[in-house]
């Protein structure tokens, strides 16, 4: 059985026009994805870009990348692994093809009834890959190749490409040569021969084909009758860190789920020590006795064997499973593992995980795992640069290469509090040299008893390399730590022309 | 007038019995304090004697301490980092003729060797709540950080009290930081109790910049001491530097005192103006004089 999906590299149809994916080679750059537009408007992949903007001058194009397609696919096959754990992708087309045709095959033989039918299945399939922003063609026949075939050229809805030979024979008959995935020479002789449609093949006598056409031809029509095998490399997780469990008895309520998956991540765990690794992400997928499956998903700021630790983070999610009339199956799946440093053990077998940060990056994860959408953890670090606000830069709390002063970069004095955005002042009073005296600052005046200054900022000129001389000037800063009435030390901040001075205050000094 | 006299002696005797019980048990409740009366320290502000204001004879180093402020002047946060990197060897390398830091140093000695090394490779844990206390940011660039050994913060700005108070928690309950700096508005009593008793569980020290509205009633709270700071006024004819005004205000077995401090932002550290008032006033109490003569810079 086969699932085909579009091409994942396949640009979204967007309201600006046609969008092709395009890959350099030594023949030149060629089209290898298109969206709907660029293929209505007759582009088709494999040909040159200088070709398809000829015919469309409009034409948006943007390189393939490689990593995002891997990431796509990936990501589809992750979401097929619902159906059948047997998944395929087409990985010839990938890697020779420039139709932007790809697809996945899945093996569902014996699970179709689990989603209430084929027709059912093709239905859940095809809202699942289409919520995720995908097109997709999908058929189900007895065999790889027919699948492939049914999902490109049935004539049916959507819905209702379900090949099923011989009983469908008529149907297949009349799919073109091309359902045999053949090269594109075989196809232009098939072509000149008036052979277009399966039914015109399948009469011939079968030595007569092979002797004109060569031994594809027999193969893939073999392997579309299902006489020949054929032998699909199916994606299956490269790693043994997996643990599934069935249960006879449906798990009801959320104490023995807890023991359950207690249980499998403690196993894990010590798979993963013996091997001296330790996991970054595990998920946990629980599996209802009507098909619905939860997944949670915890990610550890360092390799972790801690069962314990990764049990306490899963537990602050598991709230969240709705056991439902039970769960009959669990998976444990670590797909990010790392290796860790090796620890000697105690003789007692215990180890100290305060010995070496563990227990630290330990506390990092439980309190990232609470953080808002605003709120940050992070470890100060400095940047090479005299803006008082990009001199201070964050960085990632476990393991920040960055160090927290940069020795050869000295820093003048720097306020304890830094104001952002500095806060705006009103000049009163003036000296007789045009220095302000006293401000009126949230509201409360502000006697200048002392003033020390000016600290001159300029601008980064990297940055404005647009702008005039008489642009950049605006930008410089004076900076003036001043002293008042209250004995507060101030960071007072002009910006500005001169006679158009904008004052404020950028920070507070603690002594 | 004999009589007159005698009742008048016994009566002062009386007195003085009941205030040197009074003194006693103020200074006898040594065992609800977490780190016992081996691990406090006697000095701080570079020769500030505590023995006078704090029944346990000086700081505790783990537990809770509050710093209340209205808007940080920038001495809260430079007073807060110093208490929360206060190290016991500070009443080794402080004002040794005083008697009560003699008696701490013999005492403490031995058993803060071993937790000083084990909290020295730990980083201070600076959590800050948005708009709490300024709308600006602490500024980590002014800290001494990679002028010394110490391990560069760990900092976290959130936006709810709530997840701040419950990171703090977490944090000391672990024991994996050296001492963590809350800033904060204020909070109920079993907010106060709970990181109280997650300090003690994991041997941590907090600090809390306490937001005090003006106007408003402080809550109470468990804290082990309470402090205050404030920038003493400059007029034009006398420019006060960086002289602050510090008090005491409130804690457990606190006698409410006030000193005046120098800060020093470019190491994080406060000095008192003038040690030896201090001094002398320590050394006169200890000689059964009471109640104490201050110095003209303390108010008792």
């Amino acid at each position: 059985m086969s699932s085909e999906n579009s091409n994942p590299t396949e640009p979204a149809d967007d309201a600006d026009g046609p969008h092709v994916i395009t890959r350099a080679d030594h023949k030149g750059v060629l089209v290898c994805g298109l969206n709907a537009r660029a293929r209505d408007a007759g582009l088709y992949g494999g040909m040159r870009l200088s070709d398809a903007r000829s015919i469309l001058p409009g034409l948006h194009d943007s390189p393939e990348d490689e990593a995002l397609y891997d990431m796509h696919l990936a990501g589809l096959i992750r979401l097929m692994d619902r159906y059948s754990p047997w998944v395929a992708p087409d990985r010839e087309l990938h890697a020779h093809g420039l139709q932007g045709d790809g697809g996945l095959w899945l093996e569902i033989t014996g699970g179709s009834h689990l989603f209430g039918g084929e027709t059912a299945m093709i239905g859940h399939i095809l809202r699942d890959v289409k919520s995720r922003g995908y097109g997709a063609r999908i058929a189900i026949a007895d065999t790889a190749g027919a699948a492939w075939a049914a999902a490109r050229h049935h004539p049916g809805a959507p819905a209702e490409h379900i090949l099923s030979l011989p009983a469908d024979h008529e149907i297949a008959a009349g799919f073109p040569v091309s359902a045999l995935r053949l090269s594109d020479d075989i196809i232009a002789l098939l072509s000149r021969l008036g052979l277009k449609q399966l039914g015109d093949i399948t009469p011939l006598p079968r030595a007569n084909i092979t002797t004109r056409l060569g031994p594809d031809v027999l193969r893939r029509l073999d392997q579309f009758y299902g006489r020949l095998p054929e032998h699909l490399n199916f994606k299956l997780p490269d790693t043994p860190w997996l643990i599934k469990q069935s249960f006879g008895e449906p798990l009801g309520d959320a104490v023995n789920l807890a023991l359950a998956i207690e249980d499998m991540t403690g196993k894990l765990c010590e798979m993963l020590a013996a091997e001296n690794l330790g996991l970054r992400r595990i998920c946990v997928r629980s599996i209802r006795v009507d098909g619905h499956a939860h997944t949670i998903t915890t990610t550890t700021g360092t390799p972790c064997q801690s069962a314990p630790h990764i049990l306490r983070l899963l537990g602050e999610k598991m709230p969240g499973v709705d056991t439902g009339f039970g769960i009959e199956k669990i998976i444990v799946h670590a797909p990010w593992v790392e290796h860790v440093a090796f620890r000697q053990a105690r003789l007692d077998h215990q180890q100290d995980d305060s010995s070496d940060g563990l227990a630290l990056g330990q506390l990092i994860d439980r309190i990232c795992h609470h953080l808002g959408p605003n709120d940050i953890l992070y470890r100060p670090a400095h940047h090479a640069s005299h803006m008082p606000e990009r001199a201070a830069i964050r960085q990632s709390p476990v393991g920040g290469a960055r160090p927290a002063r940069l020795p050869d970069a000295p820093l003048p004095k720097r306020p304890v509090r830094l104001l952002e955005p500095p806060e705006p002042v009103e000049v009163i009073a003036r000296s007789a040299n045009g220095a302000p005296t006293r401000l009126r600052w949230r509201k409360m005046i502000v006697d200048i008893a002392c003033a020390e200054g000016p600290e001159r900022i300029c601008p980064e000129w990297w940055g404005h390399l647009d702008d005039d001389h008489y642009a950049l000037s605006r930008m410089t800063r004076d900076y003036f730590r001043i002293r008042d009435q209250k004995g507060r030390m101030l960071w007072l901040l002009r910006t500005g022309h001169a006679g158009q001075d904008i004052w404020s205050i950028h920070g507070i000094f603690g002594g | 007038m004999l009589c007159l006299g005698k009742m008048l002696a016994e009566r002062i005797r009386d007195a003085r019995a009941v205030l040197a019980r009074a003194e006693k048990s103020w200074r006898g409740n040594v065992s609800c304090f977490p780190g016992k009366a081996g691990g406090v320290v006697g000095c701080l502000f570079g020769g500030m004697a505590l023995s006078r204001n704090i029944s346990i004879g000086g700081f505790v180093p783990v537990g809770m301490h509050e710093v209340i402020c209205a808007h940080d002047g920038g001495a809260a946060s430079i007073l807060a980092w110093y208490l929360a990197r206060i190290a016991p060897q500070e009443q080794r390398a402080g004002y040794g003729r005083l008697q009560g830091c003699e008696q701490d140093r013999s005492q403490g000695k031995p058993q803060n060797n071993a937790q000083d090394h084990a909290q020295s490779n730990r980083s201070v844990f600076w959590v800050r709540q948005r708009r709490a206390i300024d709308q600006g940011g602490f500024y980590h660039l002014a800290l001494p950080i990679g002028q010394a050994t110490d391990p560069p913060p760990l900092m976290m700005t959130v936006d709810q009290q709530d997840i701040a108070l419950w990171s703090c928690e977490e944090a000391a309950k672990s024991g994996q930081v050296a001492s963590i700096i809350l800033e904060t508005t204020d909070y109920d009593l079993t907010s106060a109790r709970r990181l109280q008793l997650a300090c003690e569980a994991g041997g941590t020290r907090m600090i809390v910049l306490r937001r005090a509205f003006h106007g408003g009633r402080l809550m109470p709270s468990s804290a082990l001491t309470r402090w205050k700071i404030e920038p003493a006024p400059s007029t034009p004819d006398t420019k006060t530097g960086n002289i602050h005004h510090l008090s005491l205000i409130g804690g457990r077995g606190v006698r409410p005192g006030s000193w005046k401090v120098k800060t020093d932002a470019s190491t994080f550290s406060l000095s008192v103006v003038d040690p030896l008032e201090d001094g002398l006033s320590e050394n006169q109490q200890d000689h059964g004089r009471y109640p104490p003569q201050g110095g003209p810079g303390r108010v008792i």
